[in-house]
């Protein structure tokens, strides 16, 4: 088989977009294998590939892959790393092994789950193959002849002169390994008994240590700290080994790595030719009945692209903080002081740029799938605010009724001889006019209280109620083009009203932005009518003729540079009402019922409602 | 006249249709798009040997559009009935798809149809419609979209009796891309495999998987004799995603599968 010809790809992530060839690679995974393992970048000097219980690591490039896109490389990669999580399914005991049988036990393990990938996945030996073309100074040393072991256990067909290449295909696919069952065995494999067990451990090492034997035999040395697994998209074998002081060989003890749900791969293996799967084979009960596929999904694979464990705490760059400076109203002496009020606009593309956010590894696994499923249960309020209304058209050349004086009319026309004119139908017309929605979330402190009638904090409350109204996006009362946007702010004194930009406008609501939602923690103060002001102004700028403003908020204002109670309500009802005289319907989704009086006051009586607990 | 289009039951679809009908009761067909609804009211349509009468909904239907309007021609105004009044009073299936992209008000018209009454108000022309002793409706409703804030009211939803559609089992789907475009058995499964495989991404950068209309698509293509990564991009890839990494991750699996 060929390689295929190297195309040049239109669509090839740019160099440092990182982000998106993980996304990639991620669904990759999980297309081709049903297993989303975590994916993390290698230190820039590293190109091996690690695959263990914590994830897979990838270099960014591989670069000693020559002429050959390193996107190739990750794909193959994944692809193998995704055959392993799927059929290595027992783990090695390491414990007494030379080093010598362990790499050749970890090249044996490699040839086998690629042969049982390819057999599932046939186009991947085209994906795999180019990586093992023969390199010019590869010799028979052990690195060189390991390499030529590897190509000639995936490539059965190809000619290779050295006994010790053709002991060891004969061995792998007369030991019953899955080559011989496929019937692709080249013909110099006379086929010696099919005794052993498909992919049992045993038949493995007696294979790997009659191979490491003849290396002995042949006097080539082998240095265990220099050697490194070829070709490079096969992972170090790291995953292969049995953690010490391990018993049980089952790989489903150890696993930390979020597979699909169990009837998504079971239909798998109804759809593919039947025996494939060596999961199924009697030898491996424990395999079979291992745990691990029935995890469904912990983590979608955009929120491990917005991690940075190491970064999530830096302080965000000052380039990505905007500050805008607005009036604040002083309710003593009866006007607004002007540029008062400070507010920092995190506009963060990928993460929320935020220090106070939950670090990723504490969110709960299903949280995102648990948050989008009880916002979808919950009854968005946008929507209910008032439906565009419907005009009728008179004189309409198709409609649900006659127009009378239309009709008049073409009669009249009709007994005089004239032409009739054919329009006399009334129209009914929606009033086409799309809604621009904003979602102000309160982060103060004090929406870490529980909620009424409920065990969900107010947060938490807060946070699926925002995700019901952006999920109302383009519904009918809101019109096909309608958007939604949800920010959340806190504040620490007057010269900082945090502003985040949890989801923004025209944003679909993916991963990405559960993840930030699902991110975000109480902490600061409540300093409302900066963050109002701030959100009517990004409103007028959208300059549409419908915008919402909803205030998801416990109501209770307060900031550590505020004494007088009543400061900072005044403020905000003034903020109200100014958003209103723009134009910009403005309501509050209280969180707490102790506070209805100051809300009432700030949004007046038609301008609030109490948030329902949404059903879990 | 055509012949009984071709069905693959899944379970006891057929039977249950079967019975409601036997009693008239009005029935809803529930499921994700392209996994055989229409083909399924066609089939028990020829079975039960009644004419079906078939409106996709979109959100301007009308009424009016259903029941039927006011016409003006040189003798005057007519009435002209419309696909469901035609249905009510001839005694056929009268078949809403997508029941739930129509305009509200439009979903009331069929209540008084679809209970014990039986019976089509039309107020324009101040008659009431009593159904023929034939006459039963049949609507679908894909709850994929209803999650999307589009939902059918329960006074609709109550009158009717459900079943449920799923994506057919992987060895009934091979049958039926092998049937509908005329591959082998083996292309057949690698195809559905490929379709498991997109509805893994659903919810991960897909709002839903490979159907299998496209996946029969796919197969009519390179029955056609289009290379099956090519048919499979056509048929699949294209209609799928418009986002070039979802692009790219369904190309690799696509170039993996074949």
């Amino acid at each position: 088989m060929s390689a295929p010809p190297e195309r040049t790809d239109p669509d090839a992530v740019p160099p440092g977009d990182d982000g998106r060839l993980r996304t990639r690679l991620a669904a990759t995974s999980r297309l081709l294998w049903a297993v989303a393992p975590p994916l993390r970048w290698a230190e820039a000097e590293s190109d091996t590939v690690r695959l263990s219980h914590h994830g897979l690591q990838l270099p960014l490039s591989f670069d000693s892959v020559p002429g050959r896109s390193a996107r190739n490389a990750h794909q193959a990669a994944v692809a193998h790393a995704g055959a392993h999580l799927v059929h290595s399914e027992q783990r090695f005991d390491p414990q007494g092994l030379k080093p010598i049988t362990m790499a050749l036990i970890g090249l044996l393990e490699d040839a086998r789950i690629e042969w049982l990938a390819c057999r599932e996945l046939p186009g991947l030996r085209r994906l795999w193959e180019p990586f093992h073309a023969p390199e010019p100074d590869e010799g028979s040393d052990f690195e060189g002849l390991m390499r030529r072991l590897a190509r000639a256990l995936l490539q059965p067909d190809l000619p290779d002169p050295h006994p010790w290449i053709a002991k060891g295909r004969r061995l792998f696919f007369g030991a019953g390994m899955p080559g011989a069952a496929i019937g692709a065995v080249p013909a110099d494999v006379d086929g010696v008994g099919q005794t052993g067990l498909i992919g049992d451990p045993t038949t493995l090492r007696r294979v790997a240590s009659l191979l490491g034997n003849d290396i002995g035999q042949m006097r080539l040395s082998f240095n265990p700290k220099t050697y490194r697994v070829q070709p490079v998209y096969r992972d170090d074998h790291q995953w292969l080994w049995q953690p010490s002081g391990a018993v049980d060989g089952a790989v489903s003890t150890a696993l930390d790595v979020p597979a699909l749900a169990p009837d998504d791969r079971s239909a798998d293996a109804t759809s593919t030719a039947p025996g494939h799967s060596h999961r199924r084979d009697p030898a491996a009960p424990a395999a079979t009945e291992a745990p691990r596929m029935d995890r469904p999904a912990a983590l979608p694979d955009a929120r491990l692209d917005t991690t940075a464990p190491a970064d999530a705490d830096a302080p965000p760059a000052a380039a990505d903080v905007k500050v805008h400076r607005y009036p604040e109203w002083d309710r003593l002496i009866g006007r607004s002081r002007p540029q008062w009020c400070s507010v920092l606009d995190r506009a963060a593309e990928g993460d929320l740029g935020w220090p106070g956010a939950t670090p990723a590894g504490d969110i709960a696994p299903h949280a995102a799938e648990a948050l989008r499923r009880r916002a979808l249960a919950l009854r968005p309020w946008g929507p209910q605010w008032g439906a565009p209304a419907t005009q009728l058209l008179p004189r309409q050349a198709e409609g649900d009724g006659f127009d009378l004086d239309a009709l008049v009319d073409a009669r009249i026309a009709q007994r005089i001889g004239r032409r009739p004119d054919e329009r006399v139908y009334q129209g009914r017309e929606r009033r086409r006019c799309d809604a621009v929605t904003l979602c102000l979330l309160d982060l103060s402190a004090s929406t870490a209280l529980p909620g009424a009638e409920t065990t969900d904090s107010q947060l938490d409350q807060a946070r699926i109620a925002a995700l019901a109204e952006a999920l109302a996006d383009g519904s009918p009362a809101l019109g096909d083009r309608s958007t939604c946007a949800v920010h959340g702010f806190c504040s620490d004194g007057r010269h900082r009203v945090h502003y985040l930009r949890i989801k923004d406008f025209d944003e679909p609501v993916d991963a990405q932005v559960l993840d930030r939602l699902l991110r975000l923690r109480s902490g600061g103060s409540t300093r409302l009518g900066g963050a109002l002001r701030h959100a009517t102004a990004l409103l007028l700028a959208r300059a549409t003729p419908r915008m919402n403003l909803l205030v998801i908020s416990d109501g209770a204002s307060h900031d550590i540079d505020v004494h007088d109670p009543r400061y900072l309500s005044a403020d905000a009802r003034r903020a109200v009402r100014e958003a209103r005289w723009h134009g910009v319907a403005v309501r509050c989704l209280a969180l707490d019922v102790a506070h209805e009086a100051g809300v009432r006051w700030m949004f007046g009586r038609d301008g609030y409602r109490f948030l329902q607990p949404a059903p879990r | 006249m055509k012949p009984e289009p071709w069905y693959q039951p899944t379970g006891d679809e057929c039977a249950l249709f079967e019975a409601a009908y036997a009693r008239r009761l009005p029935i809803l067909l529930k499921g994700p798009t392209g996994c055989g609804k229409t083909r399924f009211v066609e089939h028990m349509a020829r079975r039960l040997g009644r004419p079906l009468i078939t409106v996709a909904c979109h959100d301007d239907l009308s009424a009016s559009d259903l029941t039927g309007r006011w016409l003006l021609d040189a003798q005057g105004t007519r009435w002209q009935d419309g696909p469901l009044t035609t249905a009510v009073r001839s005694g056929a299936l009268c078949y809403l798809d997508e029941l739930v992209e129509a305009r509200s008000d439009t979903t009331v018209v069929i209540h008084p149809l679809a209970d014990s009454r039986r019976v089509l108000p039309l107020d324009k022309c101040n008659e009431l419609v009593e159904a023929h002793a034939d006459f039963s409706l049949v609507v679908s409703y894909n709850p994929g979209y209803a999650a999307r804030h589009k939902a059918l009211k329960p006074s609709t939803l109550q009158r009717f009796c459900g079943i449920e559609f799923a994506t057919p089992p992987a060895d009934i789907e091979a049958q039926i891309v092998a049937h509908e475009s005329g591959v082998d058995a083996v292309l057949a499964n690698r195809l559905v495999a490929l379709g498991v495989r997109t509805r893994r991404l659903q919810g991960h950068g897909l709002d839903e998987g490979a159907s299998t209309r496209m996946l029969v698509h796919a197969a009519l293509l390179m029955q056609q004799g289009v290379s099956a990564q090519a048919a499979c991009r056509m048929a699949l890839v294209t209609p799928l995603t418009d986002d070039p990494d979802v692009v790219q991750a369904l190309r690799a699996a696509i170039d993996a599968s074949f």
